[in-house]
Order: structure tokens, then C-alpha cells, then sequence
């Protein structure tokens, strides 16, 4: 499942997804809002996306993450709005039968997340507000894409 | 026949607001698209080789044709997570 919010991150919840006898390793990603980037303080972050686009994208990468490893269960959840200090903005669960397959297939997606996702987020310091440098999106074609 | 602009982060603020119709007579490429937005919205000039498209949920390269009823999205560079 994915989806994005602008509610508090359900970790019970998510965690209730990933009950899967078949699974013998669930990894869990969060991402959380850090009091410090490149030595100034950040008292709140707030985190803007364009929505619909947004889910049509994690959707698009569950489905490349379940083609390349055999994954039994996985949830990809983003946050949007203000954010205080250790909220969590992102938060990504993936059950396997065995703890590598996990590992890696949670690794690639929170990194293919950061790449490809539209959202932006913006960062309030003491001395006022700034969007956070990006990255331009990396977008490959999926191989279902190519064949089409 | 008109195209729904979509604008964030900080090209909503460079604009001043988060999307507009624009007008176009035949189904056109969307870097040919982008010129005329920046016609209407100067403003958006210096962004340029920052932004990536976006039609109807997807991202687009400058050849992609858009057509009437689309929307299109100016995605500033993205920092989710």
C-alpha cells in the first residue's frame, strides 16, 4: 500500500500491514525531521507535494520494487504539511521471506523515493524560512514503460 | 482549447500562485508550451533549466505533445523524504 498524508504517520498501522506468515524479515525506513542542516539550526519543516502525482509515482515504485525482489508485503507512506522536530515525514516497511532480500529492496526504495517523488520541503530556521535544495527528479523508464 | 498549469514550491511563490489556464490552438510540445508560460509569466525565465514536466501525472520530456483538457506540472528540483 501507499499513500500520502497529511496526518500524524500510523507506525501500529503500518506495521499491521506487514503481517505475512511467509515473511521472516520486516525493515522498517523512517524518515524524520532533523533539528540541524548544514550547521543551522531547523526548529520545523514543512513539506509541500503535488498530490495526485505523488501517489501515482509511489504506486509506480511499489510495483518496480515487487518486480525485482520477492517482496510479501510493503507500505510507502509520505507526510505533507508543518512537521515539528523528530515527526516522521516518510516511513517505509517491507516484509520478505528472508532479512536481505528486505534490506535491499527497502534501501532502493527509500532512494528511488528521493529521486522521484514531488514533493518539497521547506525549512524554518531563527533566521526565517528557505526551500531545501533539491534534486532534479532521475526518471527511468520501467521496462512496461519501454514496451509499451 | 486550454491546459491547466500546475506550479510549486518555489515557482508558486515566484508566480504568486499555485496554477493558471493557458491557451493554445493545436496540441503542442511541451518545451514550445513552456515558452509561452514564460511570455505570460516572466518570472519563471530564470527557473528554466531547473525544471522538469510533468503531463497529467507523469513526468514528460520537452517533445511530449500536450493537448487540450491536460495538465501540466512545472516540478522545481525535489526533496522529499
Amino acid at each position: 500500500m501507499v499513500d500520502i498524508t497529511r496526518d500524524k504517520i500510523d507506525l501500529d498501522r503500518l506495521l499491521a500491514e506487514m503481517e505475512s506468515p511467509e515473511s521472516g524479515g520486516v525493515v522498517v525506513f523512517i524518515g524524520r525531521v532533523r533539528n540541524h542542516a548544514q550547521g543551522r539550526e531547523v526548529i520545523r519543516m514543512e513539506y509541500e507535494g503535488y498530490e495526485p502525482m505523488a501517489r501515482r509515482v509511489l504506486q509506480q515504485l511499489e510495483n518496480e520494487v515487487r518486480e525485482r525482489w520477492p517482496v510479501e508485503k510493503i507500505a510507502m507512506v509520505h507526510r505533507l504539511g508543518i512537521l515539528e522536530i523528530g515527526e516522521a515525514s516518510v516511513v517505509i516497511a517491507v516484509a520478505c521471506a528472508h532479512r536481505a532480500q528486505a534490506f535491499e529492496a527497502c534501501r532502493y526504495a527509500i532512494d528511488r523515493l528521493k529521486e522521484t517523488l514531488p514533493v518539497w520541503k521547506k525549512e524554518f530556521g531563527l533566521d526565517g524560512a528557505s526551500w531545501v535544495e533539491g534534486v532534479m527528479p532521475n526518471v527511468h523508464q520501467s521496462e512496461e514503460e519501454t514496451n509499451r | 482549447m486550454a491546459v491547466t498549469i500546475r506550479l510549486f514550491a518555489i515557482l508558486r511563490e515566484a508566480v504568486g500562485k499555485d496554477g493558471f489556464d493557458i491557451h493554445i490552438d493545436e496540441p503542442v510540445p511541451v518545451e514550445r508550451l513552456f515558452e509561452q508560460i514564460v511570455a505570460e509569466h516572466p518570472a519563471l525565465e530564470r527557473y528554466k533549466s531547473m525544471i522538469t514536466f510533468a503531463v497529467n501525472g507523469d513526468y514528460a520530456t520537452g517533445q511530449d505533445l500536450v493537448k487540450d483538457g491536460d495538465e501540466v506540472a512545472l516540478i522545481p528540483p525535489i526533496s522529499g523524504g
